[in-house]
């Protein structure tokens, strides 16, 4: 990413130049700029400013009294501003990090000399470049609860997950399941100090549920009988059309009903979080990789000849040197999960229940089909702050700690 | 994986092999997520070659049913008719032939796909009397006793219902119109940023990086009043005019002006040449990549733009594809197979672009991470 290449600093080669000149100059640079500025200050400066002027009335397409800043003080109030602002932070944490971490990994393994890198860098970067309107009908189809293939995929995965599961039950598969994970934990444990921190943990964790799930199965088979019966009754679920929240969704189903707060977000806005990634993956992986080939290759070199292992490598040196990337993406992603519009336009329409209505789509909401123009301008206000805030608050704190080469 | 044991352990098999097979896994895991990326199309595709009856079967088939009766038919079509096979033999060997003349390797596949598809619009030229490949094909069909709807017809059926073909001059005229446009304003802009002198510029380029920050939501409502008061409603002009300034374009050429050494410059005033034939005839022609990069982006920006449309036109004839596309779903929602249709007919220009570009629109991309 050099953007900040520099070139030579032009025109200190010719200081000596005649006072006609450098007027001649001045004039010049004022005719180069003045069609961009005239566009930008129309429609770029000035409908700041009247956004401003507007969100400060009650206006109704056409200008009604002037209240202040009555409108900021009822969108604070207004339960579905807090539901939207829920809703926008969801999608963020739903999609940012999980995006950046699938591209960081398809990204590494293309950094690699394989064969086809050109063509598997296209495929991914296939969906950035489709139009959101037909990719949106598609996954509309596709999430269809009805006819869609998601759901006949998925319920047979799940119905043969359930199969294994019961044959496994009955037999005395259980007791070899656990026995194998406590295993594999004495054997991370054991060998500890020869790994990363991350993969002790990361291994520890993934054995600890496993042994978990196959003593609760050991301790009642009645909670296996039951993972099996809902497993086989899964699916179909309404993806695009389910207004209740994950956490929710998936307790009804084993009996556990979560209070408001813990309820998670819709399933609806997963699925969209879902198409937000398959769309946003092939962008990232196309940074990541630019950003892997300016790590320079003497410190892998030299890292191998130190006899490193390839996890090493990878957690000391690629990510480290990677984070001006990542911190990059981060900030780039964040605002654009912020502002995301035509994700929520097409898919969802802001539906069910409001389950999917982000600030932006609130703000279209209000402006065109409830011709409320001065709370829709009070709302968007409210946005570009939280927007600036972030920006600046990234800049501060991550910026330090971001190392550059 | 990576402890000394292991390492002992691994080579009890040939490295070679553990090296084979890591390299099989890559391939699959790159493989796998190379479906998940294309599914969505492949899916489009499939549907869009369904019956209504087939489409919206529960659960779903993988394949259109009759695509087996039409291999079939195809068989005995070449059965009876075997000269087609080896004209088309004929034909697709040329076509791989000359293929192989063209380097960039996705120009080549681009060319052997529309070689093929010159072949079917060849073969059913009206001066092939009753050999056309249609009439081949209906007297087999006739033969065998077997009625089919013709492949196609999704597609026309589709394109039959909305003025698809309005809509596709209109996303054009915008999206070749807005990013040159772009250039033109841009150039001078990047050019007097990146190499002329005058006072308050660095007041103003901060106040164009500064427009980057407000979120389009802001601008929607003020800008629409605006374009009302203009008079712009359903014009190209109100699609057009607000987007042909575009600060991350103006940048991305900045930097890329302020990269060209001077001497060049210094050169070209000795050959009697101004700052204004400089940037048209050479700091233009140098930057060709950076246009492309950015055009492709604002090509892009142009072709999917749905709400700002949505607001500024409500004739029907006024719509650029994406809108039109979007108010055709609502309106044949009950017939998935045909706005899967909709949907491929108006991918396809894109991604054919795109490919074209791909190389130095992907590189772009990485140089500057413009979004």
């Amino acid at each position: 990413m050099d953007v900040t290449r520099q070139g030579m600093e032009p025109g200190t080669r010719h200081a000596s130049s005649s006072l006609r000149s450098v007027w001649r100059e001045a004039v010049l640079g004022y005719l180069f700029i003045i069609p961009s500025f005239l566009i930008i200050v129309v429609f770029g400066l000035y409908p700041v400013l009247r956004a401003g002027y507007i969100s400060l009335h009650e206006w109704s397409i056409v200008k009604g009294r002037f209240v202040g800043l009555l409108n900021y003080r009822d969108l604070f109030k207004a339960s579905d501003f807090w539901q939207a602002l829920q809703v926008t932070v969801f999608y963020v944490i739903a999609t940012v990090p999980l995006t950046m971490m699938l591209s960081l990994v398809l990204a590494y393994l293309l950094f690699r000399p394989i064969r086809f890198r050109a063509l598997f860098r296209s495929l991914y970067f296939l969906p950035y470049v489709t139009s959101m309107v037909p990719a949106a009908m598609v996954w509309q189809w596709i999430f269809n609860s009805q006819a869609g293939i998601l759901n006949a995929m998925a319920g047979g995965i799940a119905k043969g997950v359930a199969g294994f599961l019961r044959l496994a039950g009955q037999s005395p598969g259980v007791y070899i399941w656990v026995l194998l994970m406590a295993a594999w934990i004495v054997y991370v444990s054991v060998t500890a100090g020869r790994r990363t921190a991350f993969s002790v943990g990361f291994q520890l964790a993934v054995a600890g549920i496993l042994l978990l799930v196959g003593v609760i199965f050991l301790r009642s088979p009645g909670a296996l009988q039951e993972t099996v019966k809902q497993l086989e009754t899964f699916f179909p679920v309404r993806w695009l059309q389910e207004p209740r929240g994950i956490i929710l969704f998936l307790g009804k189903k084993w009996g556990f009903t979560p209070p408001k707060w813990l309820q998670g977000p819709s399933m609806a806005l997963i699925a969209v979080s879902i198409v937000s990634m398959w769309h946003f993956t092939g962008y990232d992986v196309v940074i990541y990789l630019a950003g892997l080939f300016n790590v320079p290759t003497e410190l892998y070199e030299a890292a191998r000849i130190d006899g490193a292992t390839e996890g090493q490598i990878f957690w000391k040196i690629t990510f480290p040197l990677l984070s001006p990337t990542t911190f990059f993406l981060l900030i780039i992603s964040t605002i654009g999960a912020f502002r995301s519009f035509t994700m929520f336009y097409v898919l969802t329409s802001g539906g069910p229940l409001k389950t999917t209505t982000s600030v932006t789509y609130l703000v279209y909401d209000k402006f065109y089909n409830d011709a409320k123009w001065g709370y829709a301008s009070a709302i968007a206000f409210v946005l570009f702050g939280i927007i600036l805030v972030m920006t600046l608050l990234n800049q501060r704190l991550a910026g330090r700690r971001v190392f550059y080469q | 994986m990576d402890t000394v044991q292991q390492r002992k352990r691994l080579e009890l098999i040939a490295p070679r092999t553990v090296r084979s097979l890591n390299r099989a896994l890559l391939y699959t895991v790159l493989a796998l997520g190379s479906i998940g990326t294309c599914f969505p199309f492949v899916w489009m595709i499939i549907t869009s070659f369904k019956t209504y009856a087939e489409a919206i079967a529960s659960p779903p088939t993988l394949f259109p049913k009759d695509w087996g009766v039409r291999l079939t038919v195809l068989g005995q079509m070449l059965r009876s008719y075997p000269y087609v096979l080896l004209i088309f033999i004929a034909w697709m060997a040329l076509g791989i032939l000359i293929s192989r003349k063209i380097k960039d390797k996705v120009i080549a596949g681009i060319y052997i796909v529309a070689h093929l598809a010159l072949f079917f619009i060849l073969g059913n030229l009206s001066w092939l009397g009753h050999h056309r490949l249609f009439d081949l094909w209906q007297a087999t069909m006739t033969r065998a006793g077997i009625t089919l709807e013709p492949i196609s017809q999704n597609y026309v059926e589709a394109w039959g219902r909305a003025p698809f073909a309005a809509y596709f001059k209109n996303s054009i005229i915008i999206s070749i119109l807005t990013p040159l446009l772009i250039v033109v304003t841009s150039a001078p802009a990047g050019y007097a940023f990146a190499r002329l002198r005058f006072p308050g510029k660095d007041v103003i380029f901060l106040l164009y990086l500064a427009t980057m920050m407000i979120p389009p939501e802001v601008l929607l409502i003020p800008n629409f009043i605006t374009i009302s008061e203009l008079g712009w409603k359903n014009t190209y002009l109100a699609l057009v005019i607000p987007f042909i300034a575009n600060v991350v374009s103006i940048f991305f050429l900045r930097q890329f002006f302020r990269s060209i050494p001077n001497d060049l410059y210094d050169a070209s005033v000795i050959d009697g040449c101004g700052h204004t034939r400089f940037l048209l005839s050479i700091a233009l022609p140098l930057s060709r990549p950076a246009i492309v990069s950015t055009g492709m982006f604002n090509f892009l920006g142009s072709w999917n733009a749905l709400i700002w449309p949505l607001l500024v036109t409500d004739k029907e004839s006024m719509r650029p594809i994406a809108l039109g596309l979007a108010s055709f779903s609502t309106e044949a929602g009950t017939q998935p197979q045909l706005y899967m249709a909709a949907a491929t007919f108006s991918i396809i220009p894109v991604i054919v672009l795109f490919l074209f570009v791909q190389k130095q629109f992907i590189e772009g991309i990485a140089r500057t991470g413009i979004k």
